[in-house]
């Protein structure tokens, strides 16, 4: 496998990006596209059609391929690989029954691939990542490998889009499956969001809205607790990402690892708040605070002790990271980046995303907010 | 970029005094301070937000123990309550008890009552007739007879007043019996007070059942001093073990064992400070598995009906609170002793 990256604010950039990346040395026939909702993903997306270049293409909040990450503006991983090694599988309309048709896709894998290693997106605002991957583990088992994200859209919370060639989707799921048995894929999923105060009751939710936290109205604790009070325009209120970000809830549920959900919005008519998901009524709830700033160094090492232990080169790295880390680390976060990057100094792109999927040291898969979600790839 | 750094950025660019390459490794200085500024700022602002986020969880925090305070009070005012009821219950079980063992006195009461009457009655019939002897010996003045009747009417009147004090005393017992205020201290003579007992036990159980029959051994300390104790409380007591011990005798007995002589004793010593009292019997002891369940409230072996399961629970407390202790020995097959040691 071999691998480059590029980046570009314009289409006429990207497109000389992408030229001058092939040469007879360099034939790619797969791109992994991170591309703001305002770029043109379309004719990014014919471009590299032209090229017989199949696209994974999800839209992003801040998108990179080194530690000077670029807003608005698009980052391609190019892939050079044996075509009978990978599968891409597009899902248009998965916001109904998502575990049901991410469960699919993954059984399409299973008929080409063994053990197939999966990198998913899904459209972020409209469908619940919890489902895209307790749909591939309901195919594929606990043990798969499922690294990914949910498309963002520059945290103006409209739209979000999984792309590929002639195809794009606001309510899609997008899924690459590997040869995992011909590749192999190491990653972590960190967050150092840490719990605080004691563990309250969900006791009234339903979906993705929480109505009472210990009998009391949930509106009531968390925007006192994000010291936050907001107009109230409409029924509902979109909550600013700087909050939403910097005190996320921990949910500890009846299964799985506790998994950390932003707020993103309020309801002031009945006193409700909506979270990134799907809230079991009757779990329980951990406020937070946001990571120490040596969550980097963190992340950083963790990298450098998979490659000491598990995976000693990489052919390519991706990196999803949330929104909210932004936020929560500001100009640091450049550092997270460049820190996984430097560790293989190998081509690498990301994005920052509305929901990660990955799995935590002596963890499950999960999905994940406020994470730095890494993998690294190689053919082997 | 700072606005500081904005001008002193703009002033190297438009030096004249500098070379090219000091002007690039300026700015670039400039450039790392404007991060490093930049960084700063980012992690104040940070730790603002965190200090007023942890005084919120503070605050909280501080509500959440003020509700569980309130929760802890409102369980233990419903656990009061909850004791207040058991405490009634307990003292109503308790009377029941004790009216149920007054029951079991009934009999032997009524006889040991009879006796004293009939004393009373034949010394008041004997008195009548000397009354009419001593009208005769008035009429013929015969001051020697007059003397000697009036010697025997005394000493009769005085053996009619002994007897009738005596089934005054049962009666008092048997009130003191049911009484349901907690009884004071006295000193007792404990050799008494078990012989009274053993004696009520056999006659109210011969009179209930009259195919009842026991021998039943009492052996006396008369060197053990008084003890201060409830009399009425532990004669409830001995009055349980040994209702218990003619209760397992006979069992036994009308099992048809061979041979089969059921007795029971009561021994009283003087023992280490200690007035130990033991009370055993022969017959089919208690099953090896149910020694430890027997001080529990409501165990019985007896059939439904026959026993309110209170009796041994009961005796336990009484003994536990005249700081004494009892302890029980069975052997299947063979007999029952239980031990009472009470301090003096």
């Amino acid at each position: 496998m071999k691998a480059k990256s590029i980046k570009g604010r314009s289409l006429q950039e990207i497109q000389k990006g992408i030229e001058e990346s092939i040469s007879e040395k360099f034939n790619p026939i797969l791109a992994v596209v991170f591309s703001s909702v305002i770029q043109d993903n379309g004719s990014i997306s014919k471009i590299l059609d032209k090229l017989g270049i199949i696209v994974f293409g999800v839209t992003t909040a801040g998108e990179f391929i080194d530690g000077d990450f670029g807003h608005e503006s698009t980052a391609i991983l190019l892939l050079e690989l044996d075509p009978s090694l990978f599968e891409l599988y597009f899902e248009e309309s998965a916001e109904e029954n998502t575990r049901e048709k991410a469960k699919n896709l993954a059984q399409r894998a299973l008929k080409r691939f063994n053990n197939p290693a999966f990198i998913v997106g899904g459209s972020g605002l409209r469908i619940d990542g919890e489902f895209i991957i307790r749909g591939i583990e309901d195919a594929a088992g606990m043990d798969t490998t499922i690294y990914g994200a949910m498309a963002a859209d520059d945290l103006k919370m409209r739209e979000t889009f999984v792309f590929s060639n002639g195809k794009s989707s606001n309510k899609g799921i997008i899924m690459l499956a590997f040869d995992g048995d011909r590749i192999d894929f190491k990653g972590r999923a960190t967050s150092g969001v840490k719990g605080v105060g004691t563990l309250k009751t969900i006791t009234k939710a339903e979906g993705w809205w929480i109505y009472t936290i210990d009998d009391q109205p949930a509106l009531d604790l968390i925007s006192r607790y994000m010291g936050v009070t907001l107009e109230k325009k409409d029924k509902v209120t979109v909550i600013p990402p700087e909050y939403t970000s910097t005190y996320p809830m921990i949910l500890h549920r009846s299964f799985g690892d506790p998994v950390i959900r932003p707020v993103l919005m309020f309801n002031y008519e009945n006193g409700s708040v909506m979270s990134n998901g799907s809230v079991e009524q009757g779990a329980k709830v951990q406020l937070s605070v946001p990571p120490d700033f040596e969550i980097i160094n963190d992340v950083v090492d963790d990298c450098k002790k998979v490659r000491a232990n598990e995976l000693p080169d990489a052919d390519a790295i991706i990196m999803f990271s949330c929104v909210g880390r932004l936020s929560a680390l500001g100009p640091l976060i450049s550092d997270e980046i460049e820190g996984v990057k430097n560790t293989y100094d190998v081509p690498m792109a990301g994005f920052f995303s509305y929901g990660e999927f990955g799995r935590a040291t002596n963890g499950n898969h999960e999905y994940h907010n406020l994470t730095c979600c890494w993998v690294a790839m190689k053919e082997k | 970029m700072n606005r500081d750094l904005e001008n002193i950025k703009s002033a190297i660019e438009q030096s004249e005094v500098l070379s090219k390459s000091e002007k690039d490794t300026l700015l670039n200085s400039v450039k790392a301070v404007d991060k490093e500024l930049t960084i700063v700022e980012f992690k104040l602002e940070r730790t603002e937000k965190v200090k007023r986020t942890t005084s919120v969880l503070l605050e909280e925090t501080i509500d959440e123990l003020e509700r569980k305070r309130a929760d802890v009070e409102q369980a233990n005012a419903a656990l009061k309550e909850s004791l207040e009821e058991l405490k009634s219950a307990q003292a109503q079980l308790i009377q029941s008890e004790k009216m149920a063992s007054l029951g079991e006195l009934t009999a032997g009461i009524a006889h040991e009552i009879q006796n004293p009457l009939n004393f009373v009655n034949n010394f008041a019939e004997v008195n009548r007739e000397l009354i009419d002897e001593l009208k005769d010996a008035v009429t013929t003045n015969d001051q020697e007879e007059i003397e000697l009747i009036i010697k025997d009417l005394k000493e009769n009147e005085e053996k009619i007043n002994h007897h009738g004090k005596r089934a005054e005393g049962i009666v008092k017992g048997m009130l003191l019996h049911s009484r349901t205020s907690q009884g004071e201290k006295e000193s007792t003579d404990i050799n008494v007070l078990a012989e009274e007992y053993l004696r009520l036990a056999y006659h109210g159980l011969r009179a209930k059942d009259k195919s009842f029959n026991a021998d039943f051994n009492l052996v006396v300390d008369e060197n053990i001093p008084k003890l201060k104790v409830v009399p009425q409380d532990i004669g409830r007591v001995l009055l349980n073990l040994i209702n218990n011990a003619f209760y397992a005798v006979d069992k036994k007995a009308k099992d048809g064992v061979e041979g089969y002589k059921p007795i029971v004793s009561v021994i009283i010593k003087n023992k280490d400070n200690k007035i130990e009292i033991e009370v055993k019997d022969n017959g089919n002891g208690i099953p090896g598995n149910l020694t430890d369940k027997i001080f529990q409230p409501f165990f019985t072996t007896k059939p439904t009906g026959q026993g309110t399961g209170l009796g041994l629970s009961l005796s336990y407390d009484i003994i536990k609170a005249h700081g004494g202790e009892i302890k029980v020995i069975s052997k299947e097959g063979e007999g029952t002793e239980f031990t009472l040691l009470l301090p003096y």
